[in-house]
């Protein structure tokens, strides 16, 4: 079984294809960069593989099953962070991850809470309302909350926009110890690519026009996209 | 039950914040204030159903899509849609939030405008189980449409809009039941009973059957 099976996906909005005719194979385990240049696609790609969005045609296989169809055993697999951190302002931190941990049967809810609330720095502050927070403590939290499950597959749209440089080699560093699951990130930071993952696709305009492993990234990206990495 | 989790964690926020509550309730008690220096005593008994239940109209069209738009705007929803929770869940525990704020407004309002308006309920019991059947009803219509229109850019706009002609039958067959019960004569009641208890089966039908369309992009 393929972690992630793409066949011949278009994704289109009225007329215009966001994602135009990919096929991609991701194995298990692997761990991939999605790169390619603002309004590339890398976000319409992550979400028909989180079952957000139907694809127009082809199929998106995840873990076997077809993303989009609603699978509660599926979700409880995949862990999503998207650029919006997807938590409720009002609530404490403990209270979000209650809240998603119970939607996702998540079972020693409280201990797991703590323990992923000490790993993200966040337990101090676990009884203080989201809205308190700052952007990188709210990525955090918004981390903890998509891997409290335990999930197989790790999708983070851009997980370190808007964190400082701190923020974003602790950030780095803990998704260095993940393990084996396999992981997709989107990311504008080459250096991130370069320390998380083994494989990297590169999109521009929907479609895929380079696929190379992560050694090779920085020389590909600046010949197809022209322009050298931040 | 998924859909009490949803339940519970927007009545959590929602008394923290009381915005929606606070905008609720005093919405309804100006507005009745306003009826009763305006309205004639000699037929005010006439009409008190019907402007109580417009009260209660405008009060929830003004509350009961937030519990949505609210999810909509801070993009929690996508929270929720890659979560392992039905589709049909969700819509329910927003049906399930927007029957406890319509429970404390009407708590609130339903003694206040009695007073302000001096009437005399002769089946006080039959006239409040009457409005809260009645706005339990209003609530699964208005939030299995503000579940549709939730995909559309003017959503906020569109739904008083397509709203009322949905709820019309709702509304008359409340008010038929409200005057019986203030006028003690409830022998003919079962029939507005009965009518708004199949709108409100088929809209919460409709609500759950139509969610999985709602949410997927
Ligand atoms: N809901 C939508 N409706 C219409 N067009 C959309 C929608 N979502 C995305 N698009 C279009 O699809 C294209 C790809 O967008 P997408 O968000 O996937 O890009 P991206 O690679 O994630 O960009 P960024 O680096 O800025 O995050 C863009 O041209 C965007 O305008
Ligand atoms: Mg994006």
């Amino acid at each position: 079984m393929k972690a992630v099976l793409l066949r011949e996906v278009t994704k289109k909005y009225g007329h215009f294809a966001a994602i135009d005719n990919i096929s991609l194979e991701v194995e298990l385990g692997e761990k991939l960069a999605i790169l390619g240049p603002n309004g590339a696609g890398k976000t319409t790609l992550v979400k028909l593989i989180s079952g957000q969005t139907k694809p127009s045609s082809g199929e998106v296989l995840v873990l076997g099953s077809t993303a989009w169809k609603f699978n509660p055993e599926l979700r409880k697999k995949i862990g999503y962070v998207s650029h919006n951190p997807m938590l409720y302002d009002e609530l404490s931190a403990c209270e979000n991850l209650e809240f998603y941990g119970r939607l996702y049967d998540v079972q020693n809810l409280e201990e797991k809470i703590a323990k992923i609330l000490r790993q993200m720095r966040l337990y101090e502050r676990r009884h203080a309302r989201v809205k308190t927070f700052s952007r990188g403590m709210k990525q955090r939290l918004s981390i903890a909350r998509a891997l409290l499950h335990d999930p197989e597959l790790i999708i983070l749209d851009e997980p370190t926009s808007g964190l400082d440089i701190e923020g974003r080699r602790e950030l780095v560093e803990h998704l260095m110890r993940i393990g084996n699951k396999t992981l997709l990130l989107t990311t504008h930071d080459l250096r991130e690519a370069i320390n998380l993952c083994d494989r990297a696709v590169i999109l521009i305009d929907g479609r895929i026009v380079e696929e190379c492993s992560i050694s090779e990234v920085e020389e590909r990206y600046m010949k197809v996209v022209g322009i050298e990495s931040p | 039950m998924k859909a009490l989790e949803i339940a519970r964690k927007d009545i959590t926020v929602e008394f923290r914040t009381k915005a929606t509550l606070n905008l609720m309730v005093l919405f309804s008690l100006v507005t009745s204030m306003m009826f009763s220096v305006s309205v004639p005593a000699n037929i005010a008994g006439d009409i008190a159903p019907a402007l109580l239940w417009l009260i209660f109209i405008f009060v929830g069209m003004l509350g009961y899509a937030r519990a949505f738009i609210r999810e909509v705007e801070l993009e929690t929803l996508d929270g929720l849609k890659t979560a392992p929770v039905n589709p049909a869940s969700i819509v329910f525990g927003k049906i399930l939030y927007n029957i406890t704020l319509m429970l404390v407004t009407e708590a609130v309002v339903l003694p206040v405008f009695i007073g302000v308006f001096d009437i005399s309920i002769a089946k006080p019991g039959i006239f409040a189980g009457v409005l809260t059947l009645g706005n339990i009803a209003f609530v699964i219509a208005t939030s299995s449409l503000a579940t549709l229109v939730i995909k559309s850019r003017t959503r906020e706009l569109l739904l008083p809009v397509i709203v009322f002609p949905v709820i019309f039958p709702i509304i008359s067959s409340t008010i038929f039941g409200l005057n019986l019960a203030m006028n003690g004569d409830v022998s003919e009641i079962a029939q507005s009973l009965a009518i708004i208890t199949s709108f409100s089966i088929v809209a919460l039908v409709i609500a759950l059957l139509t969610s999985e369309y709602a949410f997927t992009e």
